[in-house]
This record gives structure tokens, sequence and C-alpha cells, in this order.
């Protein structure tokens, strides 16, 4: 069975996508697992960058199926498919890469209309968790990348996930995101005690090495203040900023191949990645 | 010896070569001293000894060669492809191969160089059944740094509809 692992943090441009992509990259080169990735934000970005804007472009226009066709599969007037119907779901997973050696990157695309999801979003909390129940014995990890909003689509990714990676940046806005999700987290469990589902930690991310000014430092203590309050996890190490991901992401390739990526940030993120494997016992 | 008593005995080999045979003969003949007697260059090089471990690949021409009576279709297919390579009409920088290799599953392509990175791709495309080969070759036709920076106007065109 798959470990299954939400990106979230409400606040935006903390890095969801970005960790998302390289924690899945990371998985399936380094670690040889055969992984998913399902973009649950309605900007796709996780989904352009994967599989590169030409391909995921050219993938929309031949009517190939979204997360967006999970959410609506049984909406009458169902605008990203057409017309009801009961989704195969392999059909919504496009294939990125398959190596000899056995890791895979699968990925659920996204696309804009999944928004339409969140104006009537009755009745649809669970069908990410369906879906995810008929394809997990296919992985050994599955990512969801979510959107930095509290809605239906967040109660989607609860469902599914064992484990909630936060990504968070050590900034004063930033920080109000994190109990933000406390809220969320501790909302969900009480609608529904029978679920388990736990943060497996906090990682400081995007900063300027460099940047050792106060109002960063408070931020930083005021995260691990609460972080050690609601018992969850900072992880020891840290992601600092580096262009190079902005590179991964547009050539949609790992960082440990991204052309002109420093070998430290190479070092950097696979420290990172090995903390957090181990955290989720994979 | 001391480093003094090295220096004073090189001065004194150095002024009787010089006197024996002339400065511009022992200017030419310095080069060929130095290479093969220098204590550094005395160590056979690492890549002369992996070579003399493994032995010798096929040139890809000849694998490519091996498979025209066996498999025409393939072999159509790969030759025409090497010839774009070659000529640099397709994945012309060695990101671009890098980024096609990656997405056609050869994790770790060897080398730098795009020079480097040819036979270890043909070598793997060798061995991928010719249907795949078709739709994994005609990607490889998207993949360069002008089609990379056309990404965000793709995107934008798609979302407001426009051709």
């Amino acid at each position: 069975m798959a470990v299954c692992v939400s990106m979230i943090n409400m606040k935006g441009g903390v890095g969801k996508t970005t960790l998302a992509t390289q924690i899945a990259w990371y998985a399936t080169r380094q670690l040889d697992k055969k992984v998913l990735l399902v973009d649950l934000d309605p900007q796709a970005n996780a989904s352009q960058s994967v599989m590169s804007p030409q391909t995921y472009v050219t993938y929309l226009d031949g009517g190939g199926l979204t997360v967006a066709d999970i959410f609506e599969q049984f909406t009458p007037t169902g605008m990203a498919s057409g017309s009801p119907k009961k989704l195969d779901p392999l059909e919504a997973i496009y294939c990125r890469v398959k190596y000899k050696d056995g890791g895979l990157l699968d990925i659920v695309p996204s696309r804009l209309e999944l928004s339409w999801t969140l104006r009537n979003p009755t009745g649809k909390e669970t069908l990410l968790a369906r879906f995810v129940a008929k394809v997990e014995g296919r992985y050994d990890l599955i990512i969801i990348d979510c959107s930095p909003t509290d809605s239906i689509l967040t109660d989607a990714a609860y469902h599914c996930s064992r484990y909630i990676l936060v990504p968070i940046r050590a900034e004063f806005l930033a920080s109000i995101g994190f109990p933000l999700l406390n809220r969320s987290i501790r909302a969900f469990q009480m609608r529904h005690e029978d679920k388990v589902i736990e943060v497996c930690g906090l990682v400081f991310n995007d900063f300027n090495r460099r940047d050792v000014k106060r109002e960063h430092r408070l931020a930083r203590k005021d995260v691990h203040d609460k972080a050690t309050k609601y018992g969850w996890y900072v992880f020891e190490n840290d992601i600092p900023h580096s262009d190079s991901y902005f590179r991964a992401a547009r050539d949609g390739m790992p960082i440990d191949r991204t052309s002109g990526a420093h070998h430290r940030v190479k070092t950097e993120f696979a420290a990172f990645a090995e903390e957090f494997f181990g955290r989720i016992g994979l | 010896m001391s480093h003094s008593s090295k220096s004073s005995f090189l001065e004194e080999a150095i002024g009787l070569l010089v006197q024996h045979f002339g400065i511009k003969r022992v200017r030419a003949a310095l080069p060929e001293v130095a290479i093969g007697g220098d204590e550094e260059t005395q160590k056979p090089p690492r890549r002369s000894v992996s070579c003399a471990q493994k032995p010798p690949r096929p040139p890809v021409a000849n694998a490519l060669e091996s498979i025209r009576g066996s498999d025409p279709e393939k072999h159509r297919l790969l030759s025409e492809f090497l010839g774009h390579l070659k000529n640099r009409e397709i994945l012309p920088e060695s990101q671009d191969i890098r980024l096609f290799a990656q997405l056609i599953g050869l994790k770790d392509i060897g080398g730098k160089s795009r020079r480097d990175m040819i036979p270890a791709l043909m070598r793997f495309l060798l061995e991928q059944p010719t249907e795949r080969l078709r739709i994994d070759l005609q990607n490889a036709a998207n993949i360069s740094e002008q089609q990379r920076q056309q990404g965000f106007s793709v995107l934008t065109d798609k979302l407001l509809g426009e051709k």
C-alpha cells in the first residue's frame, strides 16, 4: 500500500509545488520508488512543470483526463468531461517516466476547471480518496500538491493522506498560515475520528541563506515555538533559496540533473529528502 | 638530496647539456623528456587503466548496422535520428539530451558534453521497441532551449484560448 503525503500550507508561494515535484523526482530516481503525483491545484503548476508546457497543452487538447474529471465524474453537467460517466482511474494518469530499475513517476494532471468543483462541492470530498484506493496498489508513494486554500480540495487531500508536509517560509505572513492549518486539521479530525492523519513535519523553504536579519530570526522562532506547542516536528534540514529550482521547474527536471544547479543545492535537497523519507518510513 | 642541492645539480646538468648540444636542441628535446620522465606523468593515466580493463564497446554505427536486416524500420528511424543529432538539428545542446534522456527513462546519461552523451543515448534507444521509438523520437523534436522559453507563451495562449 502506498504512503500518501499531502503538501499543505494555507499560505501561497511557500514552495509547495516545487517541493512536491522534487520529492517525487527524488523518490523515483534515487530510491527507485513508484510515485504518483496528484496535482490538486487548479493553477496546475505541478502538471505544467512535470509534463512540460507543450506536452501538458497537447494532453488537454487530446482530451486527456485530469483531477477535475475525478471530482466531476458524476456531475450531470460535468463541464470537464461532458456527460456523467464512471471514470476509469488509469485514464486520468499520465506516465512521465519509467526507469528500468523500477522507478516510476506518474501524474494526475490538473486544470483550471478544477476550480468549478469549489463552486459546487457537495458530496465530492471523498471522490479523490476513492480514486486513490483504486490505484494505490501500483505505487509506493503518492504525493498530493494542494492549493493554498482551506476548501473541499483540502478535505479531499486529508481523506487520502497519512501524512502532511508543511513547507514554510520564515516570514511573518507565512507563519500566520501555519496556525490556520492546525485549525483546519483539527476540524477535519473532529469530523472524522477514525481517520489517522499526522503532520510529518515543517520544512523551512526558499529563504536566503545569508539572511540572518531580525525579522527572519523572529519568524523562525515563532514557528518553532508553535510547532513545539502543537507537537509538530521541524525538519533539521532546510531548503535554502536557489534560482536553480526555477530552472528545474521550467525544464521539468529533478534538481540533481538541472543544468547549472550548484552542488551545494543538490546536497541540501538530498539531505532534506533523506530526512523526509525517514520520517514517513519509506 | 636536499632541495637546494637538487637545484644546483639541475643547473649544473642543464649547463653541461647546453654547452654540449646548444640551447636550441636542449629546448626542443625538453617537452619529450618532460612527458616521459616526470614523476607525475610516469603514473599510468586513470583512463588508460579503465580502458585496459574493459573490453572496448562496439561503435554505435556498428550496433546500428547490425539491426539493418533484422529490424529495418528501427534501423531507419535511428539512422535518421542519429543524422539529425550529429547535425544538431535535434537536441542541439547537452541539456536537451539530458532532458530527453529523462523523458525516455534513461536515468543517468554519462558524460558532460553532447559528444559524450550521444553513444549512451543511441545504445539505450537501440534497446527500445520500435513502436515506442516512434513516439519518443517525435518528442525529441520538441526539446530545445527555444521550446522551453516558449513554455510560458504556450500556456498563456491555451488559457486565453488563442492559437
